[in-house]
């Protein structure tokens, strides 16, 4: 495998009623974990209306990771809570481009 | 701990080895003893003590060298091997690690000193015993994995490559990062004569995804044979997938007809990088791109069959290819890209495309290996309908239905 340096490293913020996880590095299979434990905690928090996951520090996702922002959102949404996917950039951009899934997310 | 060792003595010494002997059998193992190096190297050719005393300064070989003949001899398998000194000498005993010992004992060597010394490589002789077992089930258990995966990918080749049409105009390449593939290639021939050709991608790599192929393979072939159209089609497998997989699974697939008659290209793509209509002239003159997310996403009532269609003008190639080729990273993390599928696919002219774009990607990824499953489907576009005499539909066939 390709060791924990590539790891995702997920950072959760709250502003008010909106909560943040800012991912820190590649969005993969081996991020699972952590993405999960991270977005537990915000959903878990009913001052927390508003769920953010911020790319910006984020070179690259594969499908797997494609896999956990459907499962986020059907999670959220069951919470009542919105989703917003923020600070795509370009590589980013375009798988989720790809995978259409600027139809069913909030993007920006 | 009361098991009896072999305990092998090496002594120059006709006195000493006899004491040694004496103390091996006070403390209740086995003594065997060696008058010099070559000696002991001989003895452990043929048996195997299970631990060694050795003296240093010995004629014809010394202990240094044949613990380092010893070591070489048994690789693989280690026994202790303990150093004795006239004197208590630290050149000697860091000479000693290096030849490959494991302690160190100065002589004359007292009982209780020897005992302890044994007791002590006793609890790493039985730890090393114990982790050889932990080695042999490990072994086992992978053995017993590789084996239900090579049986898991018989039976999924057979059931996708027994089901697919040969046909002479259509050419298909796979890799899979993990044994089993995620990614399949379907081909089937329509009533109508239409071609019908299915790439798909599978959430993940391995059993799991080739598992979550299968409905699709499936519905594939049954209903290409039924004479559905490639948007109904992609409608069944969409719901099926949404109702089997968990969420968070899906296919991406591109499904693509081929009409030769009416020189006419269909293609529903939920996904997929990479499908381009190149001319023999090598221009690009059609993409269609992803117009829709993954099957098994969308709740059906969600889903839309809409397509895109193209009439060709010159004859050509349609290129189709899997995440797995665009997004294959060399090791300064540059992607293959759709440029380097059509760079080669042009470099090609119309001749083996589909072996000229595997090479360049495996170019481009020089060592690295390929991450994720990688898989790609090149479709020649004749003037003439590529239908071979013998592969004409029977007369009388209904009209063909089409989406």
């Amino acid at each position: 495998m390709n060791g924990n340096d590539s790891m995702m490293k997920p950072i959760v913020k709250l502003r008010g009623h909106v909560g943040s996880i800012f991912l820190v590095g590649q969005f993969d299979f081996n991020a699972h974990k952590a993405f999960r434990q991270a977005s537990q905690e915000l959903l878990d928090n009913n001052d927390i209306t508003e769920i953010e996951v911020d790319f910006d520090q984020v070179p690259y996702l594969d499908s797997s990771a494609l896999g956990m922002l459907l499962l986020l959102k059907e999670r959220t949404s069951s919470a009542s809570k919105g989703l917003a996917l923020v600070n795509c950039r370009e590589t980013v951009r375009q798988v989720l481009e790809i995978a259409c899934f600027t139809k069913l997310f909030n993007i920006s | 701990m009361s098991k009896q060792l072999t305990i092998l003595a090496v002594d120059d010494v006709s006195l000493h080895r006899t004491m040694l002997a004496r103390f091996i059998r006070q403390l209740g193992h086995l003594p065997v003893t060696a008058s010099n190096g070559q000696e002991a190297v001989e003895y452990c050719a043929t048996s195997m003590p299970d631990m060694i005393l050795m003296d240093i300064l010995m004629p014809v070989m010394d202990g240094f060298s044949a613990t380092r003949h010893i070591r070489r001899q048994l690789a693989g398998h280690w026994i202790p091997i303990v150093f004795l000194s006239a004197m208590n000498e630290e050149a000697d005993y860091l000479h000693g690690l290096e030849a490959g010992g494991d302690d160190y004992l100065t002589k004359p060597v007292n009982l209780p000193l020897l005992s302890a010394k044994i007791s002590s490589l006793l609890r790493v002789i039985d730890m090393q015993a114990r982790l050889g077992d932990s080695n042999r089930q490990l072994e086992q258990y992978y053995a017993t994995t590789q084996q239900e995966h090579s049986l898991a990918q018989h039976v999924l080749e057979s059931f996708n490559t027994a089901a697919n049409a040969q046909q002479h105009n259509i050419h298909s390449w796979l890799k899979s990062a993990v044994h089993l593939s995620g990614d399949v290639i379907c081909i089937a021939r329509s009533p109508s004569g239409a071609d019908h050709v299915m790439l798909a991608d599978s959430t993940g790599h391995g059993l799991v995804a080739a598992i979550c192929c299968l409905p699709a393979i499936d519905s594939f072939h049954a209903m290409t044979r039924s004479g559905f159209g490639i948007g109904q089609i992609a409608e069944s497998i969409n719901r099926k997938l949404y109702q089997t997989l968990p969420t968070g699974h899906f296919v991406a697939a591109a499904l693509l007809a081929i009409d030769y008659r009416s020189r006419r290209i269909t293609v529903w793509n939920g996904g997929i990088p990479c499908c381009s209509f190149l001319n023999r002239h090598g221009e690009l003159e059609k993409t269609f791109r992803s117009a829709h997310p993954p099957l098994g996403t969308l709740p059906p009532e969600a889903f839309e069959q809409q397509q895109e269609q193209y009439h060709w003008q010159h004859d050509g190639e349609i290129i189709v290819c899997s995440d797995g080729v665009t997004e294959a990273r060399n090791a300064a993390q540059q992607q293959f890209g759709e440029d380097g599928v059509l760079q080669a696919a042009r470099a090609a002219q119309g001749h083996d495309t589909v072996t000229r774009i595997a090479a360049a990607l495996q170019q481009h990824l020089q060592q690295q290996p390929h991450l994720d499953d990688a898989s790609l489907v090149v479709i020649g576009c004749q003037q003439q309908p590529a239908l071979l005499p013998e592969e004409e539909s029977p007369a009388g066939e209904p009209p063909p239905p089409q989406a």
